[in-house]
């Protein structure tokens, strides 16, 4: 092993450029006074003495070649070589020589032999034996600034020159070497040291120089590559100007990513170059897919080669991006296709019965799912400590045995990633796959059950912990860099947006039995720092469950990542398990979001989404990356094999996919039948209604107008022949009118909705008191008896303030229907009315002809946008209220008083329609006794607003109705509709509204 | 059609506590149908009088006025021969906020205060302007003959 490689090069060296070396050796030696053999003297190792020499050369009959050969051939069984240099110059001179050698450093990997070209005319200012340096003129350190601008396009620099020991350019690296070269100096990968072998004493342009590199790997090299690193970045010459792509490409790759590559393609060409042959590496078991390990190099070459085609060929591709595009989204029988593998064993999976303290009867797939998640969750527990298996990504490498022992040799072997260019010093371990997966369920399959029922079945044993102390969290081979100082934690950490953060809090709650399950939320101002402690507390202290949003991670991670390590808060802690909800929200691998999720440290991790892959293959990638199953989490590998073969229409890619989903997914749908051949779901059926609404007048004539501008505007596009390239505008004509079928507001009044629905109308009742008795003197203006007025007014607001805080009872009754006044307004001159009444009242003087005015004291003129709405909120007393508590302890509710700038708000036909729906189905109850539960759909969300406002001015009095709203409020996002529960027929309007009503 | 909780509750208090010299019942077939006796207000020529009138409220009651007629004849400037009464608040001035109540609160007090500026019947009216006080003879004679049995 020592010397195998060494001779092998000599002897390359020797048959390939026999001429030149021959020539040139006798041309220099022959003017001075050296014996003929000396020119043996460069091509063997120096300490050799002249006698040696001298009867190698007569042995070979005086053939330079034959005697070179022979010399390597005895040394090989001599292995005692001794440390020095090839330099006929310092020979004689032992303390220069000590010097070279000193000067070198790194980790020796071999030597190669290039043949380079001069740059220069004239006398050689080098000799053999000489030692020279590689210098590279670095991209950034070039151009002046107007270079920088017209060399955008050009080629990259990778220009490597050779330079004397004194500094003086005499010749270059041909373009093949000095490709990788220049790339391994710029990433400072690996030191050369040089060393002429032949060179002509009289040099002109483009001839060749023989050199030997002495390849030493820097510390660096075994470091962790971190590209992001903008000083790195800024030292590589690398401009931001290239980061616009991935915005309308994600398949592309980023700028680090690039690096990595480059970074990698030359490491794996300087080991080619090397000859260094991994002497164990585990990559058969993904050859048995791909066959043989040259498909896996041949992949990652190629799919560099591409790369680099795809910048050189620069702006011309962006006419081709459209088709690719398209290419590249996932139809929807494929994805079927992909799930089907996946699926086929799903139906033979065990049943596990559920855990004793959930409260709800699992249905059996269910009980299957959680069978198959306790397997995956307890993988490998036994084989934790095999050291011995090699990592499935990387490679191990022998160091050859430095002849000239310049550096002490500390390591006999180093270890490469093929994929990601990564080297390390350490042994990696096969990391033990995964634990957990993607719970790819359809929507409406329990998935969020599911996860309880094995949050219950797979809880940490505490007390057995807390005996056996701190276990060490696995570490992950590919953040080698990654502290391991993180505290382990009983806790599940959930992540779902935050629509959905009190859904899963009720439904943990709901689904377990009391006090068996410790859920807290970790979200905005409820985010409580002493949790943090408390999660690495193993003796119950900690929830069993944290739920947070997608947000809260994200922020953690932004102000975590300023400081470099991820050390606080969430990023403390090694949760025993952590679940992302809707989990295609990462699915954007370069989103900080995405980063966010994958940085959290985990035993476990769980991915729940019903769609995995939304429209591409690369949506995947970012789940698997956040999964941490190898070796797909790699990003080079998942692009070589997955990405690459998918732009180019490889169907391989497919089956790739399909074997990367086998062992990591679980996805049933509504239609697969269980072993008995039953449907999963028994869903009664379907019922839709459309219900055709007329438009009044009002809504007719605003729709009539804007169909006309509609279609002027299209007759526009048409005539002027830019239909097509305006065809967005012309979406958006059409979504105008059916917004306007919803309600006029969506298109026509822009300020008043948002004036409805902020909290800016709402005017604080202490104000106005305030307001009122100071202009008590002051108003002189307004009609009769001013004062009096405003006197009434205060007493109308005080009566307000005193129910507010609970001195007095009862409600006012409205002076116009004679019923409390629920919903009331107050008018300018503080008569209070119901709305209702006061807006008929208003309309009929209008009608009339008349000017608005109060119907109680006739003070006008008034209109809709003078009332002041009185909103009563019945609440339980808090701490504000504790001292009136004291004096009236036999209160328990509070009344409070909000008063909001009326603003006309109306319906619309469809909002009535709603309003009678819902109302209808009020108070109903279905055959089991359950209210009715209604969900309300619509594609914008600015009408979700409205109906919100609807129902809660119109029905909402009952907690129903409040139901109704939280619910509406939670699912409204998930426009997708995730509502299945058990028993509910829906019904459809045209207006994309679904009501959920469930039949006896 | 259902009776607006606004005209039970507004019947419910006019028959628990009426206001003095008004009664107002409604028919039992028609609820928004009211028989109306006021009593002729103390000094003046009505004195003594008891004035049957006829109350309905419309189908909009109470956006619109309700529709308030005299059955009994009375010789009042501001009260034609049909009963019909010239009062702003049961036409151009009504206000939802008024009620039976105060509308014929308001029908007493115009007894009290007849307005021969603003006429109804245009000749009684002009007789209370010329001779105010035949006029108001004239007024207790027809309270006599029509308004004591």
């Amino acid at each position: 092993m020592t010397t195998s490689p060494e001779p092998k090069k000599r002897r390359f060296f020797l048959e390939s450029s026999e001429v030149e070396s021959t020539d040139s050796s006798m041309d220099i030696e022959s003017p001075g006074a050296s014996p003929t053999w000396e020119a043996l003297r460069p091509l063997v190792l120096p300490e050799t003495d002249d006698q040696t020499l001298a009867d190698l050369y007569q042995k070979c009959n005086d053939n330079l070649e034959a005697a070179a050969n022979l010399f390597w051939e005895s040394q090989v069984t001599e292995p005692e070589v001794k440390a020095n240099v090839i330099d006929i110059k310092h020979y004689s001179s032992p303390s220069n020589d000590e010097e070279a050698t000193a000067s070198r450093s790194g980790s020796y990997v071999g030597d190669i032999m290039i043949i380079g070209w001069s740059s220069i005319k004239g006398k050689s200012p080098i000799e053999e034996g000489d030692s020279i340096a590689l210098d590279r003129v670095r991209p950034n350190m070039v151009p002046t600034k107007k270079a920088r601008f017209t060399s955008k396009n050009s080629k990259e620099n990778i220009v490597v020159r050779f330079i004397t020991s004194k500094g003086v350019e005499f010749g270059r690296l041909p373009s093949d070497v000095s490709k990788w070269v220049s790339k391994l100096l710029d990433f400072e990968v690996c030191n050369f040291y040089g060393t002429v072998i032949s060179c002509n004493p009289v040099l002109s342009t483009g001839d060749d120089i023989i050199v030997q590199l002495s390849c030493y790997f820097t510390p660096k090299a075994f470091a962790c590559f971190d590209a992001s690193n903008q000083a790195q970045l800024s030292m590589l010459g690398i401009h931001r100007s290239s980061s616009k792509t991935p915005i309308f490409d994600k398949g592309a790759e980023t700028d680090s990513e690039r690096l990595m590559k480059e970074r990698k393609v030359a490491i794996l060409s300087l080991l080619k170059a090397l000859g260094l042959s991994s002497i164990r590496s585990s990559l058969s078991k993904t050859n048995e897919i791909l066959g043989g390990e040259e498909t896996v190099r041949e992949l990652i070459n190629q799919s560099a080669a591409q790369d680099d085609q795809q910048h050189s060929s620069g702006t011309n591709d962006e006419e081709g991006e459209s088709a690719e595009e398209e290419v590249k989204e996932v139809s929807d029988n494929r994805l079927d296709a992909l799930y089907e593998k996946a699926q086929m064993m799903d139906s033979n999976l065990d049943e596990m019965e559920a855990p004793e303290d959930i409260a709800l009867n699992l249905r059996s797939y269910q009980k299957q799912a959680l069978s198959w998640m306790m397997r995956k969750e307890n993988m490998h527990n036994s084989s934790n400590n095999n050291t011995g298996s090699l990592h499935p990504l990387w490679e191990e490498y022998q160091f050859p045995t430095d002849p000239w022992k310049t550096t002490s040799i500390v390591h006999e072997k180093f270890y490469m990633n093929p994929f990601t260019g990564e080297m390390s010093l350490e042994f990696k371990s096969a990391e033990s796959a995964c634990r957990g997966g993607i719970l790819a369920d359809e929507m409406g399959l329990g998935k969020t059950i599911e996860m309880l029922s094995i949050v219950h079945a797979n809880r940490p044993a505490i007390s057995k912990e807390s005996i056996l102390g701190k276990r060490s969290p696995p570490r992950n081979p590919f953040h080698p860099s990654e502290k391991s100082s993180k505290l382990p934690s009983p806790t599940t950490l959930i992540v779902c947006p935050m629509s959905l953060l009190g859904q899963w809090r009720d439904e943990f709650l709901r689904g377990s039995k009391e006090n068996t399950l410790k859920v807290e939320v970790y979200y905005g101002t409820s985010r409580d720092s002493s949790l943090v402690n408390r999660l690495q507390s193993w003796n119950g202290a900690a929830p069993d469950v944290l739920i947070t949003t997608y947000g809260t991670v994200l922020s953690e991670w932004m102000s975590d990542s300023n400081t470099k390590d991820l050390q606080s808060g969430l990023y403390s802690v090694d949760f025993w398990r952590v679940i992302l909800d809707e989990a295609h929200h990462i699915k954007n691998r370069l989103s900080k979001t995405s980063k966010a999720c994958s940085a959290l440290s985990a035993i476990r991790r769980w991915v729940v989404t019903g769609t995995p892959i939304q429209n591409k293959l690369d949506d995947l990638y970012a789940l698997v990356h956040f999964l941490k199953h190898e070796p797909w989490s790699n990003y080079s590998f998942w692009r070589a094999f997955i990405t690459i073969p998918f732009q180019n229409k490889d169907v391989r890619a497919y089956d790739v996919v399909q074997t990367v989903l086998e062992p990591i997914v679980l996805r049933r749908t509504k239609t697969m039948r269980d072993a008995q051949g039953n449907l999963l779901v028994t869903l009664p059926s379907k019922q839709i209604d459309i219900e055709y609404l007329d438009f009044t007048p009002e809504e007719q004539d605003i729709y009539n107008s804007l169909y006309t501008d509609s279609k002027t505007k299209f007759s526009y596009f048409c005539a002027a022949g830019k239909a097509l390239s305006n065809y967005a505008s012309i979406f958006q004509l059409l979504m105008r009118l059916r917004q306007v079928s919803c309600h006029p507001y969506l298109v026509v009044k822009d300020g008043i909705d948002k004036e409805v629905l902020s909290a800016s109308g709402s005017v604080s009742l202490e104000e106005l008191l305030e307001k009122f008795q100071n202009s008590t003197s002051l108003d002189a203006k307004s009609g009769a008896s001013p004062g009096d007025q405003n006197t009434y007014g205060i007493n109308v607001l005080q009566r307000l303030k005193s129910q507010q805080i609970g001195e007095e009872e009862g409600d006012s009754e409205c002076a116009i229907c004679f019923e409390s006044a629920e919903s009331a307004v107050l008018m300018p001159c503080m008569h209070m009315a119901c709305r209702a009444c006061v807006l008929d009242f208003l309309q009929k003087r209008e009608d009339d002809g008349l000017p608005g005015e109060c119907p109680i004291c006739r003070h006008g003129p008034i209109s809709e946008a003078n009332l002041l709405e009185v909103i009563k909120k019945r609440r339980k007393s808090n701490i504000s209220d504790a001292v009136e508590m004291a004096t009236s302890d036999k209160k328990k509710e509070t009344v409070t008083f909000n008063l909001r700038r009326s603003d006309g708000f109306k319906t619309s036909s469809k909002l009535d329609a709603l309003l009678r729906h819902l109302r209808q189905t009020l108070g109903e109850k279905t055959s089991t006794g359950e209210p009715i539960k209604s969900v309300v759909f619509s594609q914008f969300t600015k009408f979700l607003d409205l109906i919100e406002v609807t129902v809660k001015r119109f029905i909402m009095r009952s907690t129903v109705e409040e139901k109704i709203l939280a619910i509406q409020e939670r699912k409204s996002v998930l426009a997708n509709g995730l509502y299945s529960g058990k028993d509910e027929k829906r019904t459809l309007d045209d207006l994309h509204i679904l009501f959920g009503d469930k039949p006896v | 059609m259902s009776l607006p909780k606004r005209i039970i509750k507004e019947t419910e208090r006019l028959i628990a506590e009426p206001a003095p010299g008004i009664s107002a019942t409604p028919h039992e077939d028609n609820l928004r149908y009211f028989d109306v006796i006021i009593a002729g207000p103390g000094q003046s020529p009505f004195e003594g009088g008891v004035f049957k009138l006829e109350l309905f409220l419309p189908e909009d009651y109470p956006m619109a006025p309700p529709k308030v007629r005299f059955l009994t004849k009375i010789y009042h400037p501001n009260i034609d021969k049909l009963g019909r009464i010239c009062l702003d608040i049961l036409k151009d001035k009504w206000s939802p906020a008024l009620q039976i109540r105060t509308v014929l609160l308001s029908v007493q007090a115009l007894l009290s205060a007849p307005n021969p500026d603003d006429p109804l019947a245009n000749d009684v009216a002009q007789h209370w302007k010329e001779d105010e006080k035949d006029a108001i003879n004239t007024a207790r004679d027809w309270t006599r003959l029509y308004a004591q049995n």
